[in-house]
């Protein structure tokens, strides 16, 4: 599958929907909805209702993650907002806000 | 900067896109795009949208407008309906295209030069009211050449005082009748006359 890349001085207003993996390095307002994965890397700002399979955030987020398989925040990882997910890894550094439910696979 | 933005085959983007660098579209944009780099929508990808962008590559479908700082290319197999907007415009046999074009001022568009000189946009609009000028002077030059300079750079030599200005009105009028009003052309006939005399 190809990947959807957002770079760095990008901006998109509105909603990312497909079967890529997408990969985010500027700025998301609104929403991402893929079957795949989605990483949100260091230099990018999110504020977007996300649903995916997996989630990798090393940025700064602000909004609801509904996961499939499985989401990460990485230690230079921010976010703010509700997490549903059967597994869920929030490394060492992380910020988080939110409440996470784990029982959405079941 | 320096990464290449790409909405892949199987992604739908619905809203407003902007930023500082290229953007590949394969799978399909909505809304509107606003860039201050290029935009290439490659065959497989659609775009219903209005952009902004310096450059703009169409190998597949696009509908909406196009503003284009620098150039639009429309390739084989592109399907556009759109208006417009750009300094350069190419569209290559076998694209599509419904809409209007505006490539702007006249003498803009006058000039052939601009699209061989195609480095810069801003370029091309100065370059083709030089070049176009010094197109035209060349063509009327030649053709009053053959009749000045070959016999005036032979003959005159010899009459070359020129002492003809001022005789050779009298002279005309005693010898060419018909033609007052070209002192030149009389003059000369004048000094091939007196080569013969």
């Amino acid at each position: 599958m190809a990947t959807t890349h957002i770079g760095s001085t990008i901006v998109i207003e509105g909603e990312i929907v497909g079967a890529d993996a997408v990969v985010v390095q500027g700025r998301v307002k609104g929403s991402i909805e893929t079957t795949q994965s989605v990483v949100i890397e260091n230099s990018a700002h999110v504020e977007a209702n996300l649903a995916l399979d997996t989630l990798e955030v090393a940025g700064d987020v602000k909004g609801n993650v509904t996961a499939s398989t499985r989401v990460e925040i990485k230690p230079e990882g921010k976010m703010i907002g509700d997490i549903k997910s059967p597994r869920i890894l929030i490394a060492d550094g992380a910020h988080f806000k939110g409440n996470i439910d784990m029982d959405v696979g079941r | 900067m320096a990464s290449t933005t790409v909405i892949a085959a199987g992604t739908v983007v619905r809203g407003h896109v902007s930023g500082r660098e290229d953007v590949q579209v394969q799978g399909r944009i909505e809304g509107t795009v606003l860039l201050e780099a290029g935009i290439t929508v490659e065959a497989e990808a659609r775009v219903d949208a209005t952009v902004e962008a310096t450059n703009v590559l169409v190998h597949g479908t696009f509908v909406g407008r196009i503003v284009a700082r620098e150039g639009i290319e429309l390739t084989a197999g592109s399907r556009v309906q759109a208006d417009l907007v750009t300094p350069r415009l190419v569209i290559r046999d076998g694209a599509q295209f419904a809409g209007h074009i505006d490539m702007g001022d006249v003498p803009a568009l006058q000039a052939g030069a601009p699209r061989a000189a195609a480095p810069a946009a801003p370029a091309p609009r100065p370059a083709p009211s030089a070049p176009s000028p010094s197109a035209s002077f060349p063509r009327p030059a030649p053709a009053p050449a053959p009749v000045v300079p070959p016999r005036p750079t032979v003959t005159v030599s010899p009459p070359a005082p020129a002492p003809a200005p001022a005789p050779t009105p009298v002279l005309e009028a005693d010898d060419d009748d018909d033609d007052p009003e070209l002192p030149d052309a009389a003059g000369r006939k004048n000094v091939t006359l007196k080569k013969k005399k």
